[in-house]
């Protein structure tokens, strides 16, 4: 051995993604790339599915706009304007589930539409309309700008979205799933997970009937790999990628600061993650969270709120994604997006055009204010 | 376009405007009726929307001013959505038994608020013109016809003798792709009730079908169907809107 080989330490001749100093993207945000391995490639063939909190609305969007086959499995009908189709959320995820926040709901999810598990409480009273029988679905609360017309009504269009549910978990070949929140809230009589606490978005609150849950990384790993084996047992050649949602707790229950919560929530998730990423073959971990909260990127992708994500870091976010698992260099860039067009007001307009659509989320947790 | 006849002063002043379910009232007044009304159907002419309607307004002016305006445009969105043609057969969400029809438990499914949407969105040209012709005529009395509903059995078209080739082939299609009875009557419902509640909003009188013309599930009869035409209603079923809509023109406040 000369003394050359003999390294002075051990971090001596590692990469260069390992040390913050060498990061390209110090110098150009637009550069930060922190994946560093994919386990497969997907293919424009493939039928991807998507589920998860609000962010995971974007990838199957972007996935469809750059030509991957985003797999709706519940359509709506040829006879739904896509107006009134989008109003009443089909093809916003894969099936009509709306959003998933935690793994607890996509477990729950699972076994309710295998007839695993049937909750106690199966619809909740919207209002006062139709002579009070107008119910929303508490699993779904906000699937329909008013609600069910009737508990029967639900019924019937539950079976049917489940139908849906298990084409998309037996016909699919990847599955995409967006770890949103680790708070809940469980029914006392059952541990049916609920996405919103009754009173937000229809039903009534009594606090003897749920309890708040804040699902820590043991739980959150149990949940996420008990649903993954689900499918897997399913359809074994489904390959996975998990991602967190980089936005933050609109709302906590917790007795402490909504951000305090945010970044234990985030690190629950990501935990979880990670040990699930290890746990199963073909699986793997996409950096969402990372791109667009990195400090690299000053806080640019994130709107005034400080909450949204902007479309240039979705962007980013798609872009980083295509690189890696579709072998996609180029694909429309953050340099792309921020070109001037043909007109300053028509750059504007289409801006602002685009914004809206892109941020035009169906993000539920939303509704959740202190306000009475 | 118009068939009016001369109006003695005491008479309402009576104007029908509306698309093809205006023939068969059009019908019954001309074989029966002495009473002067005036008919200005869409389908008589072949104007646009707009200059349709600017025309009957400039023939209305002054002395002629109608003192009741019925209307009836549109109404046939049932029987469009009531077909499966080359699109997937489907079942309608409703309030009781979850779903139309009930047994269809593999069929795509479409709750009640998506096809109320889907209709009311069909029905906005109409709305537009209902509002314009309200708008132009302050002062007097509205009604609005209400459209027949299905027929719970579709003929063939080897029913009827001496039919159109356009009706003969329309015939042929709906039997081919006409949904279910109960569906088709749910959609017609779905359309009544918004039309309903775009008349209450404007305060406009609703002239429903007549309960003699339908079966006891709510159906049109035979009797009182267009001939080798089951989505319009006949003579006879003119002659009993007729009656409904004189009484209501001639009832005191």
């Amino acid at each position: 051995m000369t003394h050359e080989d003999i390294r002075r330490h051990p971090y001596q001749g590692l990469p260069d993604r390992q040390f913050w100093s060498q990061d390209p993207a110090l110098a150009d945000f637009t550069q930060f790339d922190p994946v560093s391995f994919v386990p497969f490639k997907i293919s424009r063939s493939e039928r991807i599915v998507t589920a998860g909190s609000c962010f995971a609305q974007h990838v199957g969007r972007h996935l469809s706009e750059v030509g991957y086959q985003h797999f709706i499995a519940e359509p709506a009908h040829p006879i739904v304007p896509s107006d009134i189709a989008a109003r009443f959320n089909y093809g916003v995820y894969s099936c009509r589930y709306g959003n998933i926040y935690t793994a607890r709901q996509l477990l729950q999810l699972l076994h309710r539409a295998y007839g695993v598990f049937v909750p106690i409480v199966e619809s909740w009273p919207r209002g006062l309309r139709n002579n009070g029988r107008r119910v929303v679905d508490p699993f779904r609360p906000q699937i329909q700008p008013e609600g069910f017309v009737s508990a029967a009504e639900l019924d019937a269009d539950r079976a049917s979205h489940f139908r849906s549910v298990r084409r998309a978990v037996e016909e699919m070949d990847i599955f995409v799933f967006t770890l949103g929140l680790t708070e809940a809230w469980l029914d006392n009589q059952d541990g049916a997970v609920y996405p919103l606490a009754p009173g937000v978005s229809g039903g009534v609150y009594l606090p003897d009937i749920v309890q708040f849950r804040n699902f820590d990384e043991v739980e959150t790993t149990q949940d996420l790999l008990a649903a993954l084996r689900f499918i897997r047992a399913r359809n074994p050649r489904v390959k996975i990628i998990l991602t967190v949602s980089p936005v933050p707790l609109n709302a906590t229950y917790a007795d402490r600061h909504v951000f305090a919560s945010t970044t234990w929530s985030k690190g629950v998730l990501r935990i979880a993650a990670e040990r699930v990423q290890k746990e199963m073959a073909d699986c793997a971990y996409f950096p969402s969270y990372e791109i667009i909260t990195a400090p690299h990127v000053r806080g640019r992708y994130f709107a005034q709120d400080c909450r949204e994500v902007l479309p240039e870091g979705v962007q980013h976010v798609m872009r980083v994604f295509l690189k890696h698992f579709a072998g996609e260099e180029r694909v429309k860039s953050d340099d792309d997006f921020m070109q001037p067009h043909q007109h300053a007001d028509d750059d504007i307009r289409l801006r602002i055009a685009h914004v809206e659509r892109l941020l035009d989320v169906v993000c539920d947790e939303q509704s959740i204010t202190n306000r009475p | 376009m118009d068939s009016s006849r001369r109006m003695k002063p005491d008479y309402p002043r009576i104007i029908v405007i509306g698309s093809s379910h205006v023939f068969a009232i059009q019908a019954a007044w001309s074989s029966v009726y002495d009473h002067p009304i005036t008919f200005c159907n869409f389908w008589d002419t072949d104007r646009s929307r707009d200059s349709f309607l600017d025309h009957i307004y400039k023939r209305t002016e002054g002395e002629l001013r109608p003192t009741h305006v019925v209307t009836h445009f549109g109404g046939n969105n049932h029987n469009g959505l009531g077909l499966a043609l080359d699109h997937r057969r489907f079942a309608l969400g409703a309030a009781v038994n979850g779903r139309i029809p009930r047994s269809a438990d593999n069929l795509d499914f479409i709750p009640r608020d998506v096809m109320r949407q889907i209709i009311r969105k069909q029905m906005r040209p109409w709305r537009g013109l209902n509002r314009s012709v309200h708008e132009h005529f302050v002062g007097a009395e509205f009604l609005q016809l209400q459209s027949p509903p299905p027929l719970e059995r579709i003929p063939l078209p080897e029913e009827f003798d001496q039919i159109s080739d356009a009706k003969r082939e329309f015939l042929e299609i709906l039997a081919k792709t006409a949904l279910e009875p109960k569906l088709r009557l749910a959609i017609y419902r779905i359309q009544s009730e918004i039309f309903s509640e775009e008349a209450r909003k404007m305060h406009i009188t609703i002239i429903s079908p007549p309960k003699e013309a339908l079966s006891p599930k709510g159906f049109l009869l035979r009797d009182f169907c267009a001939h080798g035409d089951p989505t319009h209603g006949n003579e006879r079923y003119g002659r009993l809107m007729l009656n409904e809509l004189l009484r209501l023109c001639v009832a005191p406040k």
